[in-house]
């Protein structure tokens, strides 16, 4: 390659990495692969990478130095990105933006604010929840709750909701443990 | 088909035809009444619904004819929140409800209602009209929920709508809010009193359900920030605000995805918004 064709190349690269993105943002296009792979999937812890970040000079937009959550949100954009990019480049429309599986007549908060980040975890709340016991299998149709001549539900009913909500109750103390706080 | 037995209609209504003893209980749109006294977290809990069901893409309007809460207000997180018009008064908010409710009753959504703590207006509607029954005519299942926090007095108004057979439609929800029990204070102490009072035990026997809402530390962190739990939880913040830590963060991603459709799941299906063809 001759040096006036390095020389054209680096500019063409300074022009496409403007300021809007971090010398974060770019180290981690130019090895998303590696990263990906050392990831294996799972969750990054970035505490420890930081050091070593701040000394290869990675910084923020901004030149300031990195923390977690930085890193961790630019990871995402990062990895949104480089499937899109890699999506248009196969001739397809790109790999589909978050939240994926969300219905199409979904209304969006007013925020305003473009989507950063919004982790896969997150598609799951499309699963409706689980059907209540009262309520019968069949669109909507209900099934009564049991009822005495009078009308009323009878007390071993009561009774056994009210059992049920002290389970609820005490799963949310959990954390209390076996030596719960009465105050 | 489940067919349930229905009172006879006791002639108040005048005019009203003699109606049969039985009626097919089929999907209804339902209207959500949040009731309670001021500050037990009635909009909150609203909003924890609306946003809930609206990401599992329900038909579900919004009223808000809260105008004494503006900080928190339904009208600050939602873009399309129909309200009364401004300084209605009594007479003016129950015209509004009204269109709106047969609004409903013709195109058959989904709605969820916001008052201020203690609002008169659903008491007095009760005794003018019969509110449940005329909800029920108009083809809507009312769904009263009563929010209440850990403090007796916060059963008053569950107190003075039941006992005195103002308004207890068969749809009757009981929300125990956590989020108002001290984050270093036993959930289950907290609400032993109010969980086995008797206001709550004759409302049990009437078929009212009772539900704990899971608490969030950071609602009201959130709440003055106006954006979505989602957004909360995935970081996604206007320029100029402070973010949540990242502990909240984690806070508010663990109760959107485990914690609301356990606590949605344990209500009836059928007094909740119908979950799109689509979303289920």
């Amino acid at each position: 390659m001759s040096k006036r064709r390095a020389g054209l190349r680096a500019i063409l690269k300074d022009v496409e990495r403007g300021p809007q993105r971090s010398p974060l943002y770019w180290w981690l296009v130019d090895h998303h692969d590696e990263v990906a792979t050392a990831a294996g999937g799972g969750r990054i812890v970035w505490g420890p990478l930081l050091a070593k970040f701040a000394k290869l000079g990675l910084t923020n937009r901004d030149g300031k130095p990195l923390d977690s959550r930085i890193a961790s949100d630019t990871w995402a954009q990062v990895r949104r990105d480089v499937n899109e990019r890699r999506g248009r480049k196969a001739g397809n429309q790109g790999v589909k933006r978050h939240p994926s599986r969300l219905p199409a007549d979904w209304r969006p908060t007013p925020v305003g604010t473009p989507a950063l980040d919004r982790p896969e975890r997150f598609d799951r709340l499309a699963t409706p929840p689980p059907p209540h016991p009262s309520a019968a299998a069949t669109d909507g149709n209900a099934s009564p709750a049991p009822e005495t001549a009078d009308g009323l539900v009878p007390d071993e009913v009561v009774r056994e909701k009210l059992a049920k909500l002290r389970r609820t109750l005490q799963h949310e103390d959990r954390w209390l443990g076996g030596t719960r706080r009465k105050e | 088909m489940i067919v349930r037995k229905l009172s006879a209609p006791d002639g108040a209504e005048g005019a009203a035809p003699t109606r049969t003893a039985e009626k097919i209980v089929t999907r209804m749109p339902v209207l959500i009444i949040a009731l309670g006294r001021g500050r037990v977290g009635k909009t909150a809990m609203l909003n924890a619904l609306i946003q809930h069901y609206l990401r599992l893409g329900c038909d579900l309007r919004i009223w808000n004819a809260d105008q004494q809460n503006e900080t928190h207000s339904l009208s600050r997180f939602h873009p399309d929140v129909a309200e009364p018009p401004p300084r209605a008064g009594l007479v003016d908010t129950k015209l509004w409800l009204e269109g709106n409710i047969q609004d409903q009753s013709r195109q058959q959504y989904d709605a969820a209602l916001d008052f201020a703590g203690g609002d008169p207006l659903i008491k007095k509607l009760a005794v003018e009209v019969r509110l449940v029954r005329a909800l029920e005519r108009m083809g809507i299942r009312p769904v009263a929920m009563h929010v209440v926090g850990p403090e007796k007095a916060d059963l008053d108004y569950l107190r003075q709508v039941s006992e005195e057979g103002l308004f207890m439609p068969e749809a009757t929800l009981i929300v125990l809010n956590g989020g108002l029990v001290e984050s270093s204070r036993s959930v289950d102490h907290a609400f032993t009193e109010v969980g086995n009072h008797p206001v709550v035990l004759n409302a049990m026997k009437k078929g009212a359900e009772v539900v704990m809402m899971p608490p969030l530390a950071c609602m009201s962190r959130i709440a003055d920030l106006g954006i979505s739990f989602a957004d909360a939880a995935c970081n996604r913040f206007r320029p100029a605000q402070e973010p949540l830590s990242f502990f909240d963060q984690e806070r508010t991603a663990i109760w959107l995805d485990d914690e609301l459709p356990k606590f949605f799941g344990g209500i009836p299906a059928h007094w909740m918004p119908r979950l799109s063809a689509k979303g289920g």
